[in-house]
């Protein structure tokens, strides 16, 4: 027999269980497609302000924060919610929980000014982190601005620099606490169980310069299970009344941090995002049931804080992209090349993220690989979805993509597209232009040897 | 010597100060606080000189008495305890005569009327009822008739003779004196001076108090002319000047001057009429004279009977620090009416929030005849359904359940049912229609009901007294119930069942639904209807912090060339004031209720306060920042002062006296805008009115400015050389 009448060889393939189908696990996600955003044709955005393209909905940023503000506002009399601006700094969406009543919450001296020069007064900005220079300490105190204290070193500083200043500023602290079934999330702030958070406590009441005004703590992120943080405010109340009975400090505040689970899937999570996310009123429950131990009259209870950004933000945010070219892998799959990489679209090392596409496209599903346009091999947005045959030019949304994306995304091989905000009115805005080569030019120097 | 000196000072301090209380005694007597008052009418006792012996050997007597048997010393200076004693002291010199007989009878009456006095105290001051001129009416009806048995000598005093030496008085109208005796005659005066003289010691009090009793004269003289047979000069007498008082009590004194305190004064004043006709012939069997009984009862018939409302309007009782029927005006309208206060307790919405109403009054499916009164309040998501998105929904998906209900005003646990089970999604229970409830007390028939609560969810028991905002239960599905909602209303008795009260709540907030270009609005009195979506003002510490004016903080303002120097003081009773230095006027605010409010302002119209009484009018210390509202400034703050005198003899009449404004706050970096308009517009087509307020954290006011038919004023905050000299001291 000669090896021309061999039958090909075809390599087998065996797939794992795809989240997609309809099954005993959950539905499909993205099985219509998206063909308009907030009654906006995905065409005309296109048509307008090109391919790949980051759009917000301005509704959905004002229904989720609201819907935030409200699930614990109907349950407990005083809550706040700090804008997370490494979430999402564009300053018009931070503009647009500003004007719903949202303070700040920066991590550092850029972030604090962006903040300032956005129109936030500098004390309505809570600023936590591990580092906080001393000039921008000296800002942030002459501001009235919120410091949440990382750890002793840094308390310290603030002693000395208010001393300097001759300022008796309010601040808070950071604590962790161990929350059973969780990962420790210990790498910020002052340890409750171990004793430290209490000593650092004794030792700012005992440097006699500053007040404390408010605890923090932050048990971690995309947190499932709301019961971890009715454990957690459990912590912090018993805290507080110790504070309040044995130093007589009331505290104005008590800050849960953030990390609500959005209604994105991750990687390794085996239910789809919209099934297994708790909604905001199942947090609210948990944490406002732990505050109800607070051992304060009603009138003075300290203001619940919250920094959600997550799951405030990501679900208004979609990526528009297109594809630009279509191939079988050898394993099968149906590959796409997309025009938006894992440059943009950061978030795709975590989450598998909600695919559409944005015309109706007939044929059967099948699995498909989506590459973004990077000459890089780990630029795989997702490595397995069930689409349907999309070809060159067909547009494919990524849903839920408003968080860390538009801050965490890279200048790397390809510049970045613009974004635009549907207001809510139907008009659609800029907010941030696409970059230019002349952008990235302005910053660079050449030395004159080689001119 | 100079110790003599000091105890010569002392004693002429002394003798100032009873002299003092002795006027205010007289001033009491037409409802005065003013020592002016009070001399004008010891003069109208001197145009007879043994009737001003009487009054002041009365008064003094009542006085020492008084000290003696250790009455509270303030109560003794304010004069009321000397009152009744000095009517029976005229009444003894007019009658009796100051010989032997006239003064041992005031020596032992006198001190009586003080016991009577402090005993009716005793009775009455609990039910906030005032002692008027009884002590006298029971001393003197004593004292005549024991003076019948006695056979003590005594004349009834006659009318003057002014006829003969003022001849022009007869080309007036014959009643005219007629009228001014009898307004003497309450003083055992009949003289036409003394009439004078009361009626000007009225009008030095009140434009409005005159104007009622000039309006009872009126009424007086109108009975005589239809009753044909009243020859009877000291009937008149009776007549009118207890038609005066009856007019002057109820049209100004404890009722706020409006037409319907008016109407009421000419009510209780035909009533008085009645009663003087209908007890003259039974007390003159007695041998005795009408006095001032009328009075007297119908005072204290109506006031008692007004007790029982259950909305205190029309006329609006005065339960507050009362002053002059004019200070009484004001207060009212500036501090109680702006608020939209139905009943005597506010109310707010019984849940923290925002809430969907989804069926208020006269709603189709339960609010209707007797329970029409009351609304139902859901949470609905962004679909508008009661619960999330999930294919089988239960209660636990269910937005509004187990969310705390609370008292909407202080009040007291009547009845509280917390064992009805919660129904399924969908299911009612028809038996137990209310489900869990707790029914709470606020005040005389008026009660307030939260109904459908969760099973075993109800926080407090029968008999406890809460606070407003306090939790009473959470929200459930008892009773008739498809889906978790909270049921209020207010009601008139404690029992469930009851029927409902119409009702508002006060600076509610309406919430546009999303998308909506509309703002949130603050509305003071706001009776939700279907589909609306409300939420109370939430007390923001951050937003309140731009109005706490650091106290003893000099403020400097220049308009111009013009500085004015604006104090932050707190006043003796604690009332938060700012007060110019320069000329010494005062304006009052509050800081409470989630609000900063400007109350009245007293002192010059020029001050620069008054921009801040309109710029300030009242803020909501809500941390929204979309939020409008809308308040009013009194109109005479805008205009000129000749027109605002006239304008006082009507002013009870004006019910709209005053300017719409709304109002919006606004933060710009550091600093908070609350920016006003008002709603009419001038010939421009622009507001009248257009305010701009600039406030910064621990600084306080910093910015005003005022257009008014486009005329701007602008004042800024300045720093004077002390404080430059301050910061330059802070900055090395």
């Amino acid at each position: 027999m000669s090896a021309a009448v061999l039958p090909l060889y075809e390599r087998p393939s065996i797939l794992r269980h795809q989240v997609g189908h309809m099954n005993k696990f959950g539905r499909a996600p993205s099985a219509r497609p998206v063909t308009h955003l907030d009654n906006v044709p995905v065409d005309d955005l296109v048509t307008k302000y090109g391919s790949p393209l980051f759009v917000f909905s301005q509704k959905t940023l004002v229904q989720r924060y609201r819907e935030l503000h409200q699930a614990f506002a109907r349950r407990y009399p005083r809550v706040r919610i700090a804008w997370s601006y490494k979430t999402n700094y564009l300053e018009a969406i931070c503009r647009v929980f500003h004007r719903e009543g949202a303070w700040a919450e920066v991590v550092s001296p850029f972030e604090f000014d962006k903040a300032v020069d956005s129109g936030m007064s500098p004390d309505r900005i809570h600023w936590n982190g591990p580092f906080k220079p001393d000039d921008a300490i000296e800002k942030a105190l002459r501001g009235q601005a919120m410091i949440h204290i990382d750890n002793l070193d840094e308390l310290v500083r603030i002693e000395r620099i208010a001393e300097r200043l001759n300022l008796r500023p309010k601040v808070a602290v950071r604590i962790n606490v161990a929350v059973e079934g969780l990962p420790a999330w210990s790498r910020f702030g002052l340890n409750l169980e171990s004793g430290q958070a209490k000593e650092a406590i004794q030792r700012l009441i005992s440097g006699g310069r500053l007040q404390l005004a408010g605890l923090h703590c932050h048990i971690g992120t995309f947190i499932l299970a709301p019961v971890a943080y009715g454990i957690a405010a459990a912590k912090l109340v018993e805290l507080a009344n110790q504070l309040k009975g044995e130093y007589g400090i009331k505290l104005s505040f008590l800050d849960l941090g953030g990390g609500f689970a959005s209604k994105n899937t991750l990687r390794e999570q085996y239910l789809s995002g919209d099934q297994a996310t708790p909604p905001f009123d199942r947090y609210a429950d948990a944490i406002c049931e732990a505050l109800a131990g607070l051992d304060y009259p009603p009138d003075e209870l300290p203001t619940l804080v919250l920094e959600t950004g997550r799951a405030l933000v990501d679900e208004a945010g979609t990526l528009i992209s297109s594809v630009v070219a279509t191939k079988r892998q050898p394993d099968g799959r149906r590959g796409l090349v997309v025009d938006a990489g894992v440059n943009l679209l950061f978030t795709s090392f975590w989450y598998k993220h909600d695919v559409a596409a944005a015309q109706e496209t007939p044929g059967v599903p099948e699995p498909t690989v989506i590459y973004g346009p990077l000459c890089m091999n780990i630029d795989v947005m997702r490595d397995s979805v069930n689409l349907p045959p999309l070809g060159v030019g067909d547009r494919l949304l990524f849903r839920n993509v408003g968080a860390y994306n538009v801050t965490q995304w890279m200048q790397f091989i390809t510049l970045r597209p613009a974004v635009v905000l549907i207001g809510e009115s139907g008009r659609v805005a800029v907010i941030r232009r696409a970059e230019r080569v002349a952008d990235l030019q302005a910053l660079e120097e050449v030395p004159e040897w080689l001119e | 010597m100079a110790g003599v000196r000091h105890r010569a000072r002392a004693a002429l301090g002394n003798l100032q100060s009873l002299g003092n209380t002795v006027l205010r005694a007289y001033a009491h007597l037409v409802f005065s606080r003013s020592r002016l008052v009070g001399l004008v009418l010891l003069l109208a006792t001197a145009t007879a000189p043994r009737a001003l012996l009487g009054a002041l050997l009365g008064a003094l007597l009542a006085l020492g008495i008084a000290r003696l048997i250790d009455i509270e010393r303030e109560t003794i200076r304010d004069g009321s305890y000397a009152v009744s004693a000095l009517l029976l002291g005229m009444g003894v010199a007019q009658t009796f005569g100051l010989g032997k007989v006239g003064l041992g009878l005031l020596l032992f009456f006198a001190p009586l009327c003080v016991l009577m006095t402090a005993a009716l105290r005793s009775f009455w001051t609990p039910l906030h009822l005032p002692v008027l001129s009884m002590p006298f009416l029971i001393a003197f009806y004593l004292l005549l008739s024991l003076s019948t048995v006695a056979q003590w000598p005594f004349e009834i005093p006659a009318e003057d003779g002014l006829m003969q030496l003022f001849p022009l008085l007869d080309r007036l109208p014959r009643v005219v004196p007629l009228v001014l005796r009898s307004v003497g005659a309450l003083f055992f005066l009949p003289r036409c001076d003394a009439g004078v003289l009361i009626l000007l010691a009225l009008a030095l009090h009140s434009r409005i108090a005159t104007l009622l009793a000039v309006l009872a004269c009126v009424l007086a003289v109108f009975v005589r002319s239809v009753l044909p047979t009243f020859e009877d000069s000291g009937l008149f007498h009776s007549l009118t000047y207890n038609a005066v008082f009856t007019a002057v009590g109820l049209g100004s004194v404890w009722f706020v001057p409006s037409l319907a305190s008016f109407v009421l004064a000419l009510v209780g004043t035909l009533l008085c009429a009645l009663l003087t006709l209908g007890l003259v012939g039974p007390l003159a069997r007695l041998g005795l004279p009408v006095l001032i009984i009328p009075f007297n009862a119908t005072v204290i018939l109506l006031l008692m009977a007004f007790r029982q409302r259950s909305l205190d309007r029309r006329p609006k009782s005065v339960d507050f620090p009362a002053g002059t029927p004019e200070q009484n005006l004001t207060y009212f309208r500036t501090r109680l009416l702006r608020f939209a206060r139905q009943y005597s307790v506010r109310f707010s919405l019984p849940v923290r929030g925002a809430w969907t109403c989804t069926q208020g009054v006269d709603g189709p499916v339960t609010h209707q005849g007797l329970w029409r009164h009351a609304f139902d309040f859901e949470v609905l998501g962004p679909d508008g359904r009661p619960f999330a998105p999930v294919l089988v929904p239960s209660l636990l998906d269910c937005y509004a359940y187990r969310l705390p209900v609370l008292a909407s005003a202080p009040g007291t646990v009547v009845k509280v049912v917390s064992t009805v089970p919660d129904n399924e999604l969908g299911v009612v229970n028809l038996a137990e229609n209310w489900g869990n409830l707790v029914i709470l007390y606020h005040a005389p028939s008026v009660y307030s009901m939260v109904a459908h609560l969760q099973c075993g969810s109800i926080r407090v028991v029968e008999g406890q007294t809460v606070r407003a905002g306090d939790v009473l239960g959470l929200c459930g599905n008892s009773g008739r119930s498809a889906q978790p909602h909270v049921h209020f209303q207010l009601q008139s008795g404690p029992k469930v069942g009851d029927h409902t009260l119409p009702c508002w709540f006060a600076d509610a907030i309406r919430v546009p639904a999303v998308g909506s270009s509309r703002p949130e609005r603050v509305i003071a009195a706001l009776c939700p209807e279907a589909s609306e979506i409300v939420r109370n003002v939430e007390p923001d510490a951050e937003r309140a912090a731009f109005f706490q004016f650091p106290y003893g903080v000099v403020w400097a303002l220049r308009q111009g060339e013009r500085v004015e120097h604006v104090l932050c003081d707190i006043d003796f009773h604690g009332h938060f004031t700012l007060r110019s230095r320069e000329d010494g006027s005062a304006l009052f605010y509050s800081l409470d209720g989630g609000f900063f409010t400007a109350y009245d302002m007293l002192g010059a119209s020029d001050s620069f306060l008054q921009l801040i009484r309109a710029a300030l009018s009242r803020v909501p210390l809500d941390g929204s920042d979309a939020l409008y509202w809308n308040d009013y400034l009194p109109a005479r703050m805008f205009r000129g002062r000749v027109l605002n005198v006239l304008l006082d003899f009507v002013l009870p009449f004006l019910s709209s006296d005053r300017l719409k404004m709304e109002f919006r706050s606004q933060r710009s970096g550091m600093r908070l805008l609350v920016l006003g308009e008002s709603e009419r517009v001038g010939p421009d087509g622009k507001p009248l009115i257009q305010t701009r307020a600039e406030l910064q954290r621990g600084e306080g006011l910093v910015r005003l400015e005022l257009t008014h038919r486009g005329q701007v004023v602008t004042v800024e905050r300045i720093l004077e050389l002390a404080e430059l000299h301050e910061v330059a001291r802070r900055a090395a």
